[in-house]
């Protein structure tokens, strides 16, 4: 070990909390040492500029860690879904979609609407994040439309809507048939010259990161200001362990440098974890200690569990009329917010949100797009029936607010350890009943759009036992909340029993929403480091106060 | 502190394994057979056995080994028996071809010479699309405000 060294803060992650953290901390003076297991991305990294690119999604841009195998990837073992996420500087925003939602004011408060399962309201409100969700928003460049009367108002976007494929007429066509609520979809991608990034010049793929820097990734929004105001990144530093004094107060971080396996160690009075909804459980319970055998801040048995992901189902729509379903952003289009609100007519709480938009390319629409479900025939029809297929494709996702359930949950694997020794996160994750009747019930919504649109057909993915969603959206597993027994932060992101310790990702998240998470992770952060400044310059200890339950 | 420069392993070429020299005249006979020649289009086999070649780990070309040396030959009624009996293992195969056929940048330009607008690549042209996302002509939609949240009777 070499010599401990000495920090104001430390930072876990170079993903969107991480990144959003340090970034504001360092505008207010304060100096960061940020931990990133994972490299530096190069614009020549992305594989767009290449013919072969849908195969890099095999390879190296492949989203699950363990087909991955990279030396900065940990082993995700165990089962229930595809653990979606990427170890690098800019996290998992490096090879996301950008789809970008806030989540509605009635999204933070299931425990009043419902309480099912886990179901608690936030300890704070949809209020609290607006003036973040808006300076979030600007940090990533998000492009949309304002005057979606099923929001909130709010300013506009700080660029203009992007354009899209002739798919987007189909949808909106479809969608204006069943006559549902439709909106021009927001998406994390600058579609003009923004703050230095070049516009998006739809180039139909954004999932394998994007060279040009249009889509606003954790890099572009907040790790490359936050170098230019003197972030101490180190890259490839994969943390161990967090530390704590006899006190039990987070006192700093050991980690391992992957290219000399050399152990360091930083100290620190103020430790903030953003390693993301896998990542994050596991480090804390990879930092069991005396006072604390069973994990850091986990007092409770609350680390890891209540993981959320969205309940999914894709589906392939195929069109007789050509969609060129490979050009403008992967983004999505369009979405419908429909049946977004808990209606309990139909057997469930909670509610959906339906995603339309942009396919892959050739191979994978000769492989049955992006379910897979129908390859293209091979032999002496394959031609005629990839003319068929080829520029005809339609993507769709229904994506369902699970509940949160205490045994989906990330744990530690007995047995397997990533390439520094430090054991791997085991998975465990089931659809509660609540979820799969939403998920059938949205399954049968997107087939009467697929209808009302004039498709040829629609590929589904079942809701059966072959079930394995995908695992992109991590949230939950060190979640917000007003009590310690159910939580394991508070509403300022304060480690229940741990002072100095600051938890603020994905794994923050008290429930789900229906909408994809990011636009709420920035936001939370941003307001996070509020809070940290705000408690720094009174000179006040960051530590949770568990009486009285802390409404923000 | 090292500031890393990844290489990553499933770059293609890395590997440098290649294929033994009879797997990869099957691989290229089953190509053709999977995708072949048409009248503007030429067959896969050749494709995918060089495709393939500078691509594969060491683990999946001893797979391919064992899919393709199982067969008695390469034919049509060979395959559509091992799509019948072993689907897992055919669907080996026909990824490893149908991947390796349209990402080919002969592929792709002969696509576009058939008048496709797919260009192959991405980057760095991207597409111009002239006009603007749709719009609903009649807004519709709600939202539930804050202190309007309420007890759903289930
Ligand atoms: C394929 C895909 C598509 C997606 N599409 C969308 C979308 O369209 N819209 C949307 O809103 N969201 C999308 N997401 C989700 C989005 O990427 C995540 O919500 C977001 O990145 C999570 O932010 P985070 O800060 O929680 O973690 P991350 O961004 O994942 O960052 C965590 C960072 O911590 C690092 N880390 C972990 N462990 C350690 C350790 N021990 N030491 C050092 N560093 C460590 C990781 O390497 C990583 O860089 C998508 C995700 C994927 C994978």
């Amino acid at each position: 070990m070499s010599a401990v060294e000495q920090a104001e803060v430390v930072v876990i992650g170079a993903g969107v909390g991480g990144g959003a953290i340090a970034s504001r901390l360092l505008e207010s003076g304060v100096r960061v040492v940020m931990l990133e297991q994972g490299p530096h991305i190069d614009p020549l990294d992305h594989a767009q500029l290449r013919t072969d690119w849908e195969f890099s999604l095999t390879r190296e841009w492949a989203f699950d860690p363990n087909v991955r195998g990279l030396d900065e990837d940990y082993p995700v073992t165990g089962d229930g879904f595809n653990p979606f996420l990427f170890n690098a500087v800019g996290g998992s925003t490096n090879h996301y979609g950008g789809f970008w939602h806030r989540m509605k004011p009635a999204e933070f408060r299931k425990g009043t609407e419902h309480g099912l399962a886990n179901s608690e309201d936030w300890p704070i409100s949809h209020e609290d994040l607006v003036p973040y969700y808006e300076e979030n928003d600007r940090r990533f460049g998000v492009s949309g439309l304002a005057g979606d009367p099923s929001h909130p108002p709010r300013e506009p976007r700080p660029t203009p809507p992007l354009r899209h494929g002739p798919y987007a007429r189909i949808i909106a066509d479809g969608l204006d048939r069943l006559g549902w609520h439709w909106w021009p979809a927001d998406n994390a991608i600058a579609s003009v010259p923004y703050r230095g990034r070049q516009a998006c010049n739809n180039c139909g793929m954004c999932t394998p990161g994007c060279p040009r820097g249009s889509l606003g990734t954790a890099t572009e929004a907040y790790i490359k200001p936050a170098l230019r105001a003197g972030l101490d990144l180190r890259v490839g530093a994969r943390v161990v362990r967090i530390c704590t004094d006899h006190t039990g107060k987070a006192s700093g971080v050991e980690y391992v440098d992957r290219a000399t396996r050399a152990m360091h160690r930083v100290d620190a009075p103020l430790v903030v974890l953003a390693a993301n909804g896998i990542g994050t459980p596991r480090i804390l319970l990879n930092s069991a200690n005396a006072q604390a055998p069973h994990g850091l801040a986990n007092e409770h048995d609350q680390v890891g569990r209540n993981l959320m992901l969205h309940g999914y189902v894709l589906a392939d729509i195929w069109y007789d009329q050509p969609t060129g379903h490979f050009m403008g952003p992967w983004g999505a289009s369009t979405f419908s917010h429909e049946f977004h609100a808990t209606d309990a007519m139909r057997g469930a709480v909670n509610g959906m949100t339906l995603t339309f938009g942009a396919g892959f390319g050739p191979a994978a629409v000769s492989l049955g797009g992006t379910t897979g479900i129908a390859p293209v025939a091979w032999g002496q029809a394959h031609h005629a029936e990839f003319a068929r297929a080829f520029d005809h494709n339609v993507f769709a996702a229904l994506q369902i607010e699970d509940l949160p359930q205490s045994d989906n949950r990330i744990t530690l694997d007995p047995d397997v350890v990533d390439s520094s020794g430090i054991p791997a996160a085991r998975r465990h994750y089931r659809l509660h009943e609540n979820d799969r009747t939403l998920l059938e019930f949205g399954t049968q919504r997107l087939q009467e759009f697929a209808t009302a649109s004039g498709a040829r057909s629609i590929d589904v993915q079942p809701v059966d036992d072959r079930y394995n969603p995908p695992g992109w959206h991590l949230m939950g597993t060190a979640r917000m909340g007003a009590r310690p027994e159910s939580s394991v932060v508070d509403s300022w992101h304060r480690a229940w029993n741990v002072p100095g310790l600051v938890i603020c990702d994905g794994s923050s998240m008290t429930t789900g929403g229906a909408v994809n998470p990011t636009s709420t992770i920035g936001a939370m952060a941003l307001r996070c480091a509020d809070g940290l400044i705000a408690s720094m310059r009174s000179g006040l200890a960051v530590a949770a106060d568990p009486a009285p339950a802390g409404r923000a | 502190m090292t500031d890393i420069t990844m290489r990553h392993p499933s770059r293609p070429g890395f590997y440098n394994c290649g294929l033994p020299a009879a797997v990869r005249s099957s691989l290229a006979e089953a190509g053709d057979v999977l995708i072949p020649r048409s009248d503007t289009m030429p067959p896969a086999g050749d494709i995918a056995a060089l495709f393939v070649s500078e691509r594969v780990s060491p683990a999946e070309a001893a797979e391919l080994e064992g899919i393709l040396g199982a067969l008695t030959e390469v034919s049509v009624a060979t395959l559509t028996d091992l799509e019948l009996n072993r689907p897992e293992r055919f669907a080996v195969l026909r990824t490893w071809v149908y991947q390796a056929y349209y990402g080919s940048p002969v592929v792709t330009g002969l696509m576009q010479l058939q008048g496709s607008a797919y260009h192959g690549a991405p980057q760095p042209f991207g597409y111009e699309l002239h006009e603007d996302a749709p719009v609903p002509t009649e807004p519709r939609g709600t939202f539930i405000p804050t202190e309007e949240v309420v007890r759903v009777r289930r």
